[in-house]
This record gives C-alpha cells, structure tokens and sequence, in this order.
C-alpha cells in the first residue's frame, strides 16, 4: 500500500497529464492511467481509494474536446455534475440538486487548494467567469458529494479542484489567441521557468488573459405591456424617445462579457504562493426573476461586475518522519456591482427624473489562516491522520444607491446598507487507515463555529474495498452544510425584513459504488441518496405575517405591494445513480468515455408540505467522448457530446404559465482538431465547432415572469446554438 | 424567437485588457458607505408601478416575484377600476395599503372593505362619498366579481 501511495505521490509530482510519456509495457500504461485525486482527502490518493466518487479532466482532455471554461469540462467530460447557462453566469448542479440563481454557493470551488467561494453571497463562478486561463490547468477534480468534513461551508454538491501545472509542464512562453468567430477574442500570454533560489529548487508559473464577448443577437418577444398605470403612457424600456409599452425585439448591444485575469504561482522549497486577480464584467440580454425589473430592454449599460484577488501563502515543513506541517496563510478580496436602467415611470417616480440607475454594491474581505498537520503514525502512508484549524475573519459589505440617470443625482438615501464583521473557526481531523490491499477506511469530522449560526458538524466515513483484482467496493456517508451569507443573514430593506435565528444549510448523504477496472479500461456504477433540510430562500409575507410585522413596527406597510425575509424554508430529497465508462485503446491512442445520471430531486417547502421537483435541474443527463490521436505530429480529433434531459423551468411551478414551461432535452455536440502547425516548431491550432440541439433553455424571460391573460405561455430564454472556434497557441522555449 | 450572429464593434481588444486589470487594484475597496439624501424620501409607494412591476430594492441574490395570480387578475380584468383609483392620490394609497395588507386575497366584499379601511384613514381617505371612495368600491366591486377564484374570495 505503501508502495501505491508513493507512486500516486510520484504522479502527481512527475504530472498526471500529457508530459507523462507511456513505457511500453501495459501494466505501466495502466497505472499511468490510474486517476489520480488530491481533493477528496487533501493527500494525493488513487480515485479508487477517495472517500468520494470523483472523475479527472486532464488538460489534454481539455485541449483535444476543445473545452475552454469550467462548465464546458462539467457538461462534456465530468461524471454528476451539470450546469445550465442562462446566458450569464452559468447554474451548477449534480446529481439531479440544482439551485437555480444560488450564484454556485452549493459546489465549493477549489484553484490549487485555495476555496473561491466568497462569504458575502457564497458566489463562485464557474463559467469563464472562473476567470483560471486553461493552458495553465493541468487538471480538474471533480468531487461529487458532501465535502465540508474538510473544506468547511459551500461543499454541499460537491467539490471542483482546479488544479495548475507546475513549471515543468509549463515551461517557456505561451502566447495563446483564439476566437468564436464573430463572437469572442481571447488573447492570453505566460510563461514558466523553474531555477535555484538561495539554493533551493525554485519555480514561478504566471499566466495572464483578456477575454471579451459581445453576441450573438438575441430576438426576444415582443411581449406588451400596454400603458404604464404610474402615469398612463406607454411602459418605457429605453433611456430615449417615447415608450412602446412593448418588451423585445433585437439584443445586438445587451450581451456581452469582459474577463482580464491573471494566475500565478510561485514555488521555493517547501514554501508555495499563488495569487489570482480578475475582472467579470458581463451583460444579460434579458431580464427575469433574478436580474429583477430594474431593466430597459437592450440597455449596454446594464451589467454586473465582479472583481476578484486572492493570495494564498503555504509553507510545507516536514518535521519528521512522521509529522507533517503545512500553515497556510490566505488573503481573498471581492466586490461585486450591478447597474439596473430602469426608465419606466412606474419603476422611477422621482419628479423630474426620467431614467433611475439602481446600483447595487457589494464587498467582501477575508483574511484566514489554516494550520493543518499530518500524521504518517506507521511511516509508510498505511495510517495518516490530518489535523487541522481554519481561522477567519471577514468583512461583508451591501449597499442599494438609486441616482438619476441624466444627472448622477442620488435620489434616495442609500438602502440595505450592510457593514458586518464576523470571524469563524473550523476545526477538522481525518484518519486514513490502508491496513491491506482488500480493504480502506476514511473517517474525519469538522466543527464549524461562527457567531451568527450554531455551530455545524461535518463527519464522513467511506469504507473501500478490494475483493478481487481491479474492483473496488465503496460505502459513503457524509454531512455537509452552507452557513447562511452575509447577505442572507443582515439584508434589510425597504421590503425585506432581515433574517432571524437562519440556521445553515445541510445536507446528508449516503451512496455506494462499486467500480471494475479491466486493463485500461473502466467501469463504474453507484446508487446514492441525500436529504437536504433548512434551505435558505427568500420567503414573500403571508397577510397575517405583514400585520404582524407592522404591529411589532418592523415595517411600514403603505411602502410596498409585498415583504419577505430571508427564512430556512425547504427541504429536498434526492436519490438516483451514477454510471460511468472510460479507457483507451491502440496504446492510448484511441481514448473514449461516457457518463450518465439519473436522479430524482423533490424539493418541499417545510411549511405547508408543498412538494414539487426542482426546477432547472434534468433528472437524467450525462455526456460521451471519443478521441483519436494520430501518431507524429499529425493531428488529434476529439468528438464529445452531452445531453440534458426535459427540464422545468424557473417558473414551471409559481408561473401559472399554460402550458407548465419546460426547456426541452439539450444535445450539445461539439466536434475538436487540433495539433502541431507543420513547418513551425511549438506553434498549435485548434479548431471546434460547437452544436446545440435545441434552442431554449429554462429560464423564463422578460417581463411576464407570471402568466395573465393576454400572456398564458412562458416565453424562454434562447441557447447561442452554433459556436466555431478557431484558436492558436505557441509555445516558446519549452 | 430566433437568433442571429452579427458579430460587434472589435476594440483595441489587447490594449483594454491590459487597462482593465491594471485598474483592477482596488479589488474589495469598493466604497460601500451608505449615502444619505437630505431631501424627504421620496420612495414611491410601488402600487403604482405596472404588471411588471416588483420591487426593486429587495435584493439581488434570491428574489421571489410576490406577483399573485389575484394581482395578476386584478390588474387584467379590473384595470380601468384600477386605472380611475390610481388616478386620485387618495385612492391609490387605499389601493396600495390594501394589497400590502392581502386585503384582496380572501373573504369577501365586507372584509375587503373592512380590511381596507384602516388604509384609507392612513391616507386621509374619511369623505365616504368623494371621487377616490367610490373609486376603491368600484375595484373592490370588480374584484369580487371578477376575480373570485383568482383571489380565492367567496
């Protein structure tokens, strides 16, 4: 066991991906093949020992489908998880759990360790928003299930790990640009180099990129409004000239997206250093129940903008044979702003005032240091405790401004004003126990400690075994939970009362796989369920709420047509299986793989018992590849596919809309060559084309969020359904 | 709906970029302090905002649209009632206050009118034979009559 540890140790140091080069003989192929996961248990382990299902997307995978972001490598290549994009930043699910508009709070979202998730709205993006350059991705871990026993709030769903290469994979200079032609631009340049620094082996890997969308042209509507009752002209949807009372027509200036970003690592001896800066500007085409009915139709100064810089600061001690420190040291900036143009007189009564600018602010700071050690009691990796402290403390801060367009003017005084300093404490401890080749035990827990929730305890336990060559038999359980956001927790507005006693989210989970591995080749198949309780959303005053409010003077009930509070209001349960093939024939050459998931997800709102399946989210999904490498520098086509079953959309349940709106099933084909440029050394083209099956997704548009009488049908957002991307890299000094 | 692929303006992409992540070192500095405007608040009261309308200011993360089916009917079936009201200062605010108050999601007549009347006192609604009075019994009236189901009223 011992042995097989070092050799995973060995892998993850020498490089999982393209840079390993294949011995002849197959038992080193195979093991070559072994995937390789860090996240499950923070120890590089084989997949097959992981307390958790997982599946690897290397980076040549991402090179030979032509994957460019996150989601894309979700849909295509990972096994459980699932996003939706509504053209903004994209929903992500797993098995069968989606939230939609939960801004990713539910996946914990990993860059080489370090946690993304931000503590004001529990946002992580993982779109291209993620803003992680791919050239510079050696590879994703895809963890599905709890993981908070290690990795505290956010691990609902699962964990992503992305994971970047190291100097020796990336050495030289890479210029990469690349286009979807008449859509996008990318430009991005980087470079690693490894040296010896006060004598230490020594390595920096950097890589900046500058992203800009603008379309496709969307064509939405129309849909009528008819008069403005504020003051009986038709609605306004435009800073300029009269109103239409009509929603629609052609988004060729309202779509658009800007990401610059910056990854960098830095490495000598056992001290590690990485450092992200970005920028996610980006512009939705329509407006629905989340980007609310502040919005002019078409409006390019409407978007929303997140910033985001994190350092993270490790030092990696080995005090002895046996005892392993590793302190980290993290630092995490984020704002985030949106701008609502609102020019209807009924969404901006301000005499004189023709056009509100509703601006949104938000910010968060944290400073956090993680004091984790490990145990190697027998010294040969057989049993491995990991004990660790994770201290933070945070600012979250919010802000409504509504000015006047024409004049900058603030027209009112400022509204949900937040301005919160809090600190939490995690605190978690996991065994490993490998006392033979038949059989594994993982077991930890996690206490979380904050003062605004009562305090959360997070175990695991996964027993593995072997029983016969190549098989591995796994038994899950895991805990996970959310802590209530900042924002969830302190907003407070002319509406919405703030929040009282919101307990965190949580979640449990039990499954069991059993996976067969026959030379390259893999099977895997597992049934799981989870049950979620406490479910935050944000619950609209019943009548005899709202007297009782203004009795007790929390809100002044001549202000609004309707309150609601932040409450721990549902519950979902969840159950279904997993299946999943992979391997490689013609000495890797011909590599192939399929996923699939069925799940059940009914989501019951504690109160009155109401139960319905979850919008947004397929029951049945799941992806296949194939890829081919020709010998030499000839190139590699790589075909991949998914597919999302019929789903209900956001409003199929609170829209009254007839027919009940569901997006129909999604096959999105994408078909990717790329290889060397002859006569060019280090020069690279790929070239993809991207093609949807269908054109709508689940999302309800524009300003009938609720059907009525000259409205009964939801009308859809649409799918940008054909993409070809053209794209070259050169690799200089390698 | 239908698509097409006209491509935009292409910018001094590179040179934007760069400005762009230059610019972006004051990450999480962004000025949060709130604002206070001297001048009495003059927050609408939201009746009077249109089918579309939900509140803007309720937040921007998880947002419920409260927009009931017996709104929805009220504003389809009763808007030229609806349309009088809001067109008297007084009687709009009944208006308002009353649906804040889900004066209009049960019971009948009688208890629309009970519910509602504290409402119009807070407005200065006390003439019973006046314009506005008559104008939030016209809504009320249609309500009952046409939008029994919708708003679940006997």
């Amino acid at each position: 066991m011992a042995t097989i540890a070092t050799i995973a140790m060995s892998m993850v140091t020498i490089g999982f991906t393209s840079s390993v080069r294949a011995d002849d003989t197959e038992d080193i192929r195979e093991l070559l093949d072994e995937p390789v996961v860090t996240t499950a248990s923070k120890s590089a382990e084989r997949s097959t020992d992981a307390p958790a299902t997982s599946s690897i997307v290397s980076a040549d995978d991402l090179r030979r489908f032509g994957i460019h972001s996150i989601d894309e490598a979700i849909d295509f290549l990972s096994l459980g998880a699932v996003t939706s994009n509504p053209l903004k930043s994209v929903d992500i699910g797993a098995r069968g759990v989606m939230i939609s508009g939960d801004q990713g709070a539910h996946f914990l979202l990993l860059v080489d360790g370090h946690a993304v998730n931000e503590p004001l709205y529990g946002a992580a993006r993982f779109d291209r928003g993620a803003a992680i350059p791919l050239e510079l991705v050696d590879h994703l871990e895809v963890i599905l299930g709890p993981g908070s026993v290690l990795y505290g709030s956010n691990a609902m769903l699962g964990v992503i790990n992305v994971v970047t290469k190291r100097a020796k994979d990336f050495g030289g200079a890479r210029f990469v640009a690349e286009t979807e032609v008449g859509k996008s631009y990318r430009l991005a340049g980087g470079f690693g180099q490894r040296f010896e620094l006060f004598g230490a082996p020594a390595e920096v890997t950097v890589m900046i990129e500058g992203y800009h969308q603008k379309g496709p042209t969307f064509t939405f509507g129309p849909q009528v409004l008819g008069l403005d009752i504020a003051n009986g002209q038709p609605v306004r949807f435009s800073k300029d000239g009269p109103g239409s009372g009509v929603w629609g027509g052609d988004a060729d200036q309202s779509y658009y997206a800007t990401i610059p970003s910056l990854q960098a690592r830095f490495i000598v001896g056992g001290l590690e250093v990485s450092l992200h800066l970005s920028s996610y500007k980006r512009a939705t085409p329509y407006f629905d129940s989340t980007t609310r009915y502040e919005a002019n139709f078409n409006e390019p100064l409407q978007y929303e903008i997140d910033r985001n810089a994190w350092i993270d600061v490790k030092y990696r001690a080995i005090l002895s044979p046996v005892v392993t420190v590793t302190p980290r040291l993290y630092v995490d900036l984020f704002d985030y702003r949106r701008t609502g143009i609102d020019s209807r007189a009924g969404g901006c009564l301000h005499p004189g005032t023709i056009t509100c600018d509703n601006e949104h602010r938000g910010v968060s700071r944290f400073v956090g240091l993680d004091l984790q050690s490990s145990f190697d009691w027998l010294r040969d990796s057989s049993l491995v405790s990991l004990l660790g402290v994770d201290l933070r403390t945070i600012y979250g801060g919010h802000k409504i401004d509504q000015r006047d367009y024409d004049t900058g003017k603030y027209l009112v005084s400022s509204d949900d004003v937040i301005s919160r300093h809090e600190q939490t404490l995690g605190a978690y401890l996991q065994t490993v126990w490998r006392p033979s080749k038949l059989f594994d035990l993982n077991a930890g827990a996690r206490l979380d400690a904050g003062l605004a929730y009562s305090p959360v305890a997070s175990p695991r336990a996964a027993i593995g075994l072997h029983p016969w060559t190549g098989s591995t038999l796994k038994l899950i359980y895991a805990e996970a939970f959310r802590a209530p956001s900042i924002y969830e927790r302190d907003t407070s507005a002319t509406t919405v009362l703030p929040a009282e006693h919101l307990e965190p989210e949580r979640v449990r989970s039990i499954e069991a796989s059993l996976e067969q591995k026959v030379g390259a080749q893999r099977l895997l198949f597992g049934v799981f369920r989870s049950v979620w309780k406490n479910l935050i959303e944000q619950h609209v005053l019943t009548r005899e709420e709202i007297q009782a409010a203004a009795a007790a003077g929390k809100i002044d009930a001549l202000r609004a047509l309707y309150f609601s509070q932040y409450r721990n209001v549902s519950s979902i349960e969840n159950f279904g299986f997993d299946a999943a093939f992979e391997g490689s024939l013609v000495e890797g050459k011909l590599r192939f793989g399929a996923n699939a998931t069925s799940a059940v997800a009914q989501r019951s709102i504690t109160s009155t018992g109401e139960a319905h399946s979850l919008t947004v989210a397929p029951e049945i999904f799941g992806n296949a590849r194939i890829a081919y490498t020709l010998p030499g520098k000839l190139p590699a086509f790589g075909l991949a596919a998914y597919y999302l079953g019929r789903r209900p959309a956001n409003r199929a349940w609170d829209g009254a809309f007839t027919p009940t709106p569901y997006a129909p099933p999604l096959v999105e084909l994408r078909a990717t060559v790329s290889g060397d440029v002859p006569g060019i050394t280090g020069l690279m083209y790929r070239v993809s084309f991207n093609w949807a099956l269908a054109s709508q997704t689940p999302y309800v548009v524009g300003p009938y969020q609720h059907a009525d009488a000259t409205h009964p049908t939801a009308e859809l957002a649409p799918i940008d359904r054909f993409r070809a991307t053209v794209g070259l890299e050169w690799r200089v000094g390698e | 709906m239908s698509t097409s692929y006209r491509s935009g303006k292409r910018g001094p992409f590179a040179v934007a970029m760069l400005l762009s992540l230059a610019g972006i070192g004051g990450i999480g500095c962004l000025d949060v302090s709130p604002v206070t405007v001297d001048v009495p608040d003059t927050t609408p009261i939201r009746d009077t905002t249109p089918v579309t309308e939900v509140d803007p200011e309720a937040g921007d993360v998880v947002v419920v649209d409260a927009r009931t089916p017996c709104q929805d009917c009220l504003e389809t079936l009763c808007k030229a009632a609806i349309d009088e009201c809001v067109a008297l200062e007084k009687c709009k605010g009944t208006y308002a206050c009353a649906l804040a108050n889900t004066c209009f999601a049960s019971g009948d007549f009688e208890t629309i009118v009970s519910c509602g009347i504290p409402c119009a006192k807070s407005v200065g609604l006390t003439d019973q034979t006046g314009p506005e009075a008559g104008a939030i019994i016209s809504v009320v009236a249609c309500a009952t009559d046409k939008c029994k189901s919708q708003c679940a009223l006997k």
